[in-house]
């Protein structure tokens, strides 16, 4: 049993090594702000209602409409942040909650999208959209930045 | 009508009406300009390696199992804003736990239909909503070790993976960081539990060491209720079905029957603590009662190190137990001691070593009928057990 032990204790030791010494230098934090589609009467929101809102345990806005969370993916030093700040769980630990939610099949995440780009065009053309983009982002037209009332 | 036919449909015709009465009082919401119309596919699996010094233990067995193989998809579709149309299908290849060979089974199917956060009605094979991995069954990336704790999870009735019929769910805000998640339902709970061919009343299967029997509590009333405090991370339940159950191959007629059990977990990004302790009673035969407690830190951004205490026994009111084979006792009791290494690569793949010691035979038995027989002639079956299990899990 013991030589059975050490021998598969090798494995994960190896792999261990190699992801170590391959892997990229973490991101490093950056700050982030909301944004809502530009037709949403929503003007701020607490960190505990935008943590209901990412975490889909709240899912229609005050007026009814559905709400269509948008992350930016998991390597991203905002999202990093925002997690941290708003979800108050770091992204590994975010990514367990929604496997215990896909699985149980009560809710899926929301879509990660690679660019603040592409977050705000997402934003733009659903209007039950919240997203998160680095705080110097210009936002154009058809999304509205939300304050996050601390 | 029989009258636990009259019973049963008695009750399940309360659960509907009492949904149709809540569906009266909270009204869906005018707006319905969003139509997700999305399809989402996901899925996990994973691969164990598992060796034990003597007796056949879930994943393990003396000459080491390389077989042990799962997987399993789940699609989940939106064809409008407030219906969602749940299914998972999950197939297991090797012979982990009981029943040898391929199995492909319907995890859920089921639809839901949001009236608002507070209030969900779910209708059809519904994942059962029992403890802290009921609905999460077999997926290996949301738990510390490859195996569950055989105490509640194990092939020993206390849950199953889905009810068929009808229930509710939500969760409700209610304000100072507190909030709740219940769950209530009314069906048939369907399962398989797992004992040695001695004690099954099947004549074949006194040639087999364990056999696999179905179980159904039919006409089951139950619910789950979660307390997610003010401390983040921090959620304490109960969960509770009752019902009329059936065992195959037994020779008692429907007996009523209760399932209880309390929960609680701590999550953080460094730590995992769960503890769950339950009890099972059938009337006219048994009383069963598992417990455990399991702790994971997080060591870095990718080692996890996992330790668990399992445990497990069952009293038998009104038998004399020394008319029973000496042995007998060793089979009501399982006690599971484990210590596990974990590498993360990604929260969705997971790399592992885990060892457990066992002690008791509920679980850990001889690899074959001769052995099993020569045992219970003896009066001597070593009621220790150590397994070691490598393998891997992955989610997506």
């Amino acid at each position: 049993m013991i030589r059975t032990t050490l021998r598969f204790l090798a494995v994960p030791l190896l792999v261990a090594l190699g992801v170590t010494v391959l892997a990229p230098a973490p991101a490093r934090a950056a700050s982030f702000k909301l944004v809502v589609h530009a037709s949403n009467p929503v003007q701020s929101l607490s960190p505990d209602q935008v943590e209901k809102l990412f975490l889909k345990k709240t899912t229609r806005w005050d007026t009814g409409g559905e709400v269509q969370p948008v992350d930016l993916a998991d390597d991203s030093s905002v999202r990093a942040t925002f997690s941290e700040e708003i979800l108050g769980k770091d992204v590994p630990a975010v990514k367990s909650y929604w496997q215990r939610m896909i699985f149980s099949g009560r809710a899926t995440p929301p879509p990660e999208l690679s660019s603040d780009a592409q977050v705000l065009e997402f934003v733009r053309s659903n209007r039950g959209a919240i997203g998160y983009v680095a705080s110097g982002t210009s936002v154009g037209d058809g999304v509205k930045t939300v304050d996050l009332a601390r | 009508m029989p009258r636990h036919l009259l019973s049963g449909a008695a009750r399940l015709l309360g659960v509907a009406a009492a949904t149709l009465a809540l569906l009266t009082l909270f009204p869906a919401h005018g707006f319905a300009a969003t139509t997700s119309n999305s399809l989402d596919l996901h899925g996990f699996g994973g691969w164990a390696y598992g060796k034990t010094d003597h007796l056949l233990y879930n994943v393990g067995s003396p000459d080491g199992k390389y077989d042990n193989a799962d997987f399993a998809l789940s699609v989940a579709a939106h064809p409008d804003s407030r219906l969602s149309l749940v299914a998972q299908v999950f197939f297991q290849g090797g012979s982990t736990g009981l029943g040898d060979g391929q199995d492909v089974q319907l995890d859920y199917a089921f639809a839901e239909w949001f009236v608002s956060d507070a209030f969900k009605v779910r209708v059809g094979r519904v994942k059962h909503p029992f403890g802290l991995y009921g609905e999460v069954f077999d997926v290996g990336t949301v738990r510390p070790f490859y195996i569950l704790p055989q105490s509640i999870y194990g092939l020993n009735r206390f849950t199953a993976k889905a009810y068929n019929g009808i229930g509710i769910t939500g969760n409700h805000d209610l304000g100072a960081g507190w909030s709740v998640q219940y769950d209530l339902y009314g069906g048939e709970i369907e399962g398989d539990f797992e004992v040695p061919g001695k004690l099954s009343n099947r004549p074949a299967d006194a040639l087999q060491p364990r056999v696999d029997l179905g179980f159904r509590v039919e006409d089951t009333i139950g619910g789950r209720v979660i307390l997610s405090t003010p401390i983040d991370g921090l959620d304490v339940g109960v969960s509770a079905y009752w019902g009329d159950e059936t065992i195959e191959t037994s020779v008692f007629a429907p007996a009523s029957r209760s399932t209880y059990l309390v929960h609680g977990e701590y999550l953080d990004d460094r730590w995992t603590i769960r503890g769950e302790w339950g009890s099972l009673t059938t009337k006219h035969q048994n009383e069963e009662h598992g417990k455990y407690l399991e702790v994971a830190r997080k060591v870095g951004p990718h080692w996890e190190l996992a330790v668990r205490a399992d445990d497990w026994d069952a009293d038998l009111p009104g038998r004399d137990l020394r008319l029973l084979p000496a042995v007998f006792p060793q089979f009501l009791e399982h006690r599971d001691y484990a210590a596990g290494l974990n590498y993360w690569l990604s929260p969705s793949f997971v790399v592992r070593l885990d060892v457990h010691r066992v002690e008791g035979n509920r679980f850990a038995l001889p690899e074959s009928a001769q052995a099993l027989a020569g045992a219970v002639t003896t009066g001597r079956l070593d009621d220790q057990t150590r397994l070691v299990v490598f393998g891997a899990q992955f989610s997506f």
